[in-house]
């Protein structure tokens, strides 16, 4: 179960175990999980319909060849959506949020490296193309908001929830509902 | 599934996904090129000698953006011209909007593409001196210069 024993008493969904950190509470695990998968989806969507709008962000980072940002504009938000939708569902949780750890150590870095430059854009994250508005999110508050997304991604690394998950249905199933 | 499976199965899937919808899409990009700050071929103006058109009165701004985001704000004067309803609203400026007219396209800002949309469009209808203002609204704006809101008489 994830480095979670099945010692540890599930009672109503909290895991009273001494010394249990308030992350390991499932709804915490639930809220994380959900609030990821709902701003990844978000973020991927626009980027997905107008590649190029998101070639253009990449490319004023100037950290990467035309080609490559145009390589990363193709694939990156499609990672951002599938890893979204799999943490909405519960599903192949554990990978989908490695790889979404591992896309915000990018940003994280690429946002970093631009500062010390002191390069001035905008941030790019979240490109509206529904409303056309741009995206005026400086690099500094993207930075903040990339690590507070870091911390969310803690709980649902380190541990497991039951609720609206996938992972957690076929692990029961497969161990005979005896957890639950 | 072990979660270095899980991670390369993402990958895979996202990549397919991700090549598959950039051959529909009909905003794909090719691969090799440099990147501009927009793929197209129109002139393109800056922020200064936009204005400086401004107080001239030399140009007509037209604002590419959706209906709602021009009646919140647009450079004074602009008029709106939205991709969206195109064929309802150039028929009723093809008055104002003469062939030989100097023609200011904008949209929010940098890396936005309706304007280069409807730059594309009008000069494909025959507009002749179409310069595109990449910076936009949002530039001008922060550059303190006149706007207004509402619908332009």
């Amino acid at each position: 179960m994830n480095g979670t024993k099945p010692v540890i008493l599930l009672k109503q969904g909290i895991m009273i175990k001494k010394n249990t950190l308030r992350i390991q509470h499932p709804l915490i695990v639930f809220v994380s999980r959900w609030f990821l998968g709902i701003t990844f989806i978000y973020a991927s969507l626009c980027k997905i319909y107008m590649p190029m709008q998101f070639a253009i962000v990449i490319h004023n980072y100037q950290l990467v060849p035309d080609t490559i940002a145009r390589f990363l504009a193709i694939l990156f938000p499609w990672f951002e959506l599938i890893c979204g939708i799999l943490l909405l569902i519960g599903l192949f949780v554990p990978g989908a949020i490695r790889i979404i750890i591992g896309m915000l150590i990018i940003f994280i870095g690429a946002i970093s490296i631009d500062l010390v430059r002191g390069i001035d854009i905008n941030c790019g994250c979240f490109s509206n193309c529904f409303t056309n508005q741009p995206d005026s999110q400086s690099l500094k508050h993207a930075l903040i908001m990339d690590l507070i997304y870091l911390v969310f991604t803690l709980p649902v690394l380190f541990f497991q929830d039951k609720w609206l998950s996938i992972d957690h249905r076929k692990k029961t199933k497969s161990f005979g509902n005896s957890f639950v | 599934m072990k979660t270095s499976r899980q991670i390369f199965f993402i990958l895979f899937i996202s990549i397919v996904l991700g090549v598959l919808n950039n051959t529909l899409n009909p905003y794909k990009i090719s691969l090799t090129g440099k990147i501009k700050n927009a793929d197209h071929s129109i002139d393109t103006i800056p922020l200064e000698k936009a204005y400086n058109l401004f107080i001239s009165k030399k140009a007509e701004f037209v604002d590419a953006r959706f209906k709602a985001d021009y009646m919140a704000g647009h450079i004074s004067g602009a008029i709106n011209l939205p991709n969206d309803m195109f064929d309802q609203y150039y028929p009723k400026l093809a008055d104002v909007l003469g062939v030989n007219d100097t023609l200011i396209i904008y949209c929010s800002g940098l890396g936005c593409h309706l304007s280069v949309m409807l730059a594309e469009t009008l000069r494909d209808l025959g507009h002749t001196k179409i310069l595109l203002f990449e910076e936009g609204f949002f530039e001008w704006h922060k550059a303190g210069y006149p706007i207004e809101t509402g619908d332009h008489d």
